[in-house]
């Protein structure tokens, strides 16, 4: 997996459509725009499990989507780049948009993504570490939900007010 | 017409030193105290009753002990069985559960029409207004019950009666933790609670209940303080008095407002550990229904505060440094009730058993305090989160929940109790690491590393049964993580400051 950016990075070099095809596989479900196959396919081939198959298109066209050049600063996890987005922005809405990005079912995964990631364009995402997540979204455990939960409350100002109330009011 | 002696006939339940179980009149209870191993009934109240019945007993045969020497002798030589069975025999007609005149522990002057079931005697069965869950006693068809069983009740009665209701005073001490030293035999026990008078003067006016005549009712001075120790546990809060069957048992009682107990608070109970309350002074220590008695074992040992049961405190001078000789456990006993409120809330027995050093080091009490503390605290940060918690899963918007909505949240997540239960197997290996030649520092830090583990293991439990739960209660969870997490970090680094100096040592 975290040959697949590099991959892509590769490709790019080469080809400098790569990115507006696998930008333009975004207004498609994942891996259902044939013109992305040469790009994607030749790293998924043999794969039984179509959602990995898909998360792989997904990711693709979302890194294509979020490219720029000279990038500067470390990479960040999803979660991470929403609370700088929601820090540096002020923005209110963030926090509701980042909780129904967490609680979307596989089909509504993708639609919440895109948004989520065309309102990150000024943040690094690390897209190696979002595609692992994305594998693992439909685990019992919601392992990926509480990373990227944990990853965004605990790079946000903490707004939770401890309130004092004494233990013996708990029981009163 | 006098019928069912106490002296003699079977009445009080022990267990003897070989493993056996029978019941005893007072008489053989007292002589053979040295083959016994304890009184067990299935209630706590009736065995914390029964004790201080017997002790009352002790008290007035034996005309003290007056002083620690006295004490020691009696613990020593044993207990002198001409002068209890002398005692005994002059008031044997004192002691007849169904008498004309002189009903023992009851009153012939209670009105005929106050008539209850034999249920009134007890915590256990339905009372006529007070139900008890799952007792399907029918308090209008009660049935009968065989003598020694009300002789039980009736003396539990004495030491647990709860105020509410008809203007009823309650017991000198209902509401309170009483403590009793086990020793290896009941004849030790027996020596352990029985702590010397502060003087003569109150040997001399000490009078058990049988010792006085039954009071003509309404009662003329419906208040009074205790007069010594033989008083105060053998204080009659309520009148009764058994209506005898032609069979011989009892169906119904007669039953009105006894005598009300004054000034308790310069009466400390010498079973009661005190704790001091910044605004109400020096008040006994209760259980409470979410707090293991563990919790407060401090409250226990002795000090130079003198606030630890009188009762231990004499077991452990009459020991002196002899360990072979210190109590083998303590039980602890009593019920909880909430006044006004005249129902019991629930009883309590449980037994400690006192590692050797827990009696005999100084200091000891500051520092159990101080685990017990540490415990509080960690458990505080659990607490915070849990709040945290609740509050961030009812809050979506910029209204804050209610409080009370929080509270009930908070209430029903199991993580609380489970610290507390698996802190307490902890805390139980670590009085037991309590040795006379092992370092403090050194069971602090292991003390530190257990309730950081179990405080780790209680949020994770917590994480793990919220963690498959929608995006809120996701988010609940790591925004209310804060305060366990910083605990975890303290501890973390107290733990690292005390491992160094355990490993130079």
């Amino acid at each position: 997996m975290r040959r697949f950016i590099e991959w892509l990075e590769g490709l790019n070099q080469k080809d400098t459509k790569v990115r507006a095809v696998l930008r333009r596989s975004l207004a498609f479900d994942p891996g259902a725009f044939v013109p992305a196959y040469p790009y994607v396919e030749p790293f998924v081939k043999d794969e039984g499990n179509s959602w990995r198959r898909e998360m792989h298109y997904l990711v693709a066209g979302l890194w294509a989507a979020h490219w720029r050049e000279e990038r500067l600063g470390g990479l960040m996890t999803i979660g991470k780049a929403c609370a700088v987005y929601q820090v540096a922005s002020g923005s209110t809405s963030t926090e509701r948009r980042f909780i129904t990005l967490l609680d979307s079912d596989s089909d509504q995964l993708p639609h919440h993504l895109r948004q989520m990631v065309a309102l990150l364009k000024e943040q690094p995402i690390d897209f190696d570490a979002l595609l692992t997540g994305l594998l693992y979204w439909n685990d019992d455990r919601k392992c990926t939900q509480n990373g990227w939960a944990q990853d965004f409350y605990r790079n946000i100002s903490d707004d939770m007010e401890i309130e004092s109330i004494s233990q013996e009011e708990k029981t009163a | 017409m006098s019928r069912f002696n106490l002296i003699d006939e079977k009445w009080i339940p022990v267990r003897f030193l070989n493993g056996s179980r029978e019941e005893l009149g007072i008489q053989d209870t007292l002589l053979q105290a040295k083959e016994i191993a304890a009184i067990e009934d299935p209630s706590p109240l009736v065995v914390a009753s029964l004790h201080r019945f017997l002790l009352a007993v002790l008290y007035r045969a034996l005309e003290g002990p007056t002083d620690i020497d006295q004490a020691k002798k009696l613990f020593r030589d044993g207990l002198p069985r001409e002068k209890i069975r002398a005692y005994l025999e002059k008031w044997r007609d004192r002691f007849w559960l169904f008498h004309e005149k002189f009903p023992f522990g009851q009153n012939p002057h209670v009105p005929k029409n106050e008539i209850e079931p034999w249920t009134k005697l007890t915590a256990e069965f339905n009372a006529t207004s007070n139900k008890v869950l799952f007792d399907h006693t029918d308090t209008t068809r009660p049935g009968t019950r065989e003598p020694m069983e009300c002789a039980r009740w009736l003396i539990a009665t004495m030491s647990f009666s709860i105020a509410g209701g008809r203007g009823y005073y309650p017991s000198p001490s209902p509401n309170a933790i009483m403590c009793i030293p086990l020793g290896a035999n009941l004849h030790n026990t027996f020596c352990h609670a029985l702590i010397p008078y502060p003087n003569r003067e109150v040997l001399q006016g000490d009078l058990a209940l049988w010792e006085r005549n039954p009071e003509v009712l309404p009662l003329a001075e419906p208040k009074r303080m205790a007069a010594g120790y033989a008083d105060l546990y053998s204080w009659q809060p309520r009148m009764i008095h058994l209506e005898e069957l032609l069979s011989g048992a009892v169906a119904s009682v007669r039953f009105v407002a006894g005598l009300g107990f004054d000034n308790s608070s310069k009466q400390p109970d010498p079973m009661q550990p005190y704790k001091v309350d910044p605004t109400y002074g020096k008040l006994p220590v209760q259980f409470r229904e979410e707090r293991g008695t563990w919790r407060d074992l401090d409250s226990l040992l002795p000090d130079d505060t003198g606030l630890a049961p009188q009762t231990i405190q004499h077991a452990l001078r009459l020991a002196g440094r002899n360990p072979t000789l210190l109590p083998k456990s303590v039980l602890v006993l009593g019920l909880r009730y909430s006044p006004p409120s005249a129902n019991v809330d629930f009883w309590r027995m449980e037994q400690f058993v006192f590692p050797v050093s827990l009696a005999t080091k100084d200091g000891i009490r500051s520092e159990v305090t101080t685990l017990l503390t540490c415990a509080e605290e960690s458990q505080k940060s659990l607490w915070m989160s849990s709040n945290a918690f609740a509050r961030a899963l009812l809050s979506r918007g910029d209204r804050p929940p209610d409080k009370k909505d929080i509270r009930s949240v908070v209430q029903q997540m199991p993580v609380h109790s489970w610290y507390w239960s698996a802190l307490e197997g902890r805390f139980q290996e670590v009085l037991h690491a309590y040795t006379l030649d092992r370092d403090s520092e050194d069971i602090r830090c292991q003390w530190l590393i257990s309730v950081r583990a179990v405080l780790k293991q209680a949020w994770e439990q917590h994480r793990n049964s919220v963690s498959m739960g929608d995006a809120w209660a996701i988010r609940a969870l790591v925004k209310a993580e804060g305060p366990v997490r910083a605990k975890l970090k303290e501890l973390d680094e107290e733990i690292l400051r005390l491992t160094p100096a355990r490993e130079e040592a």
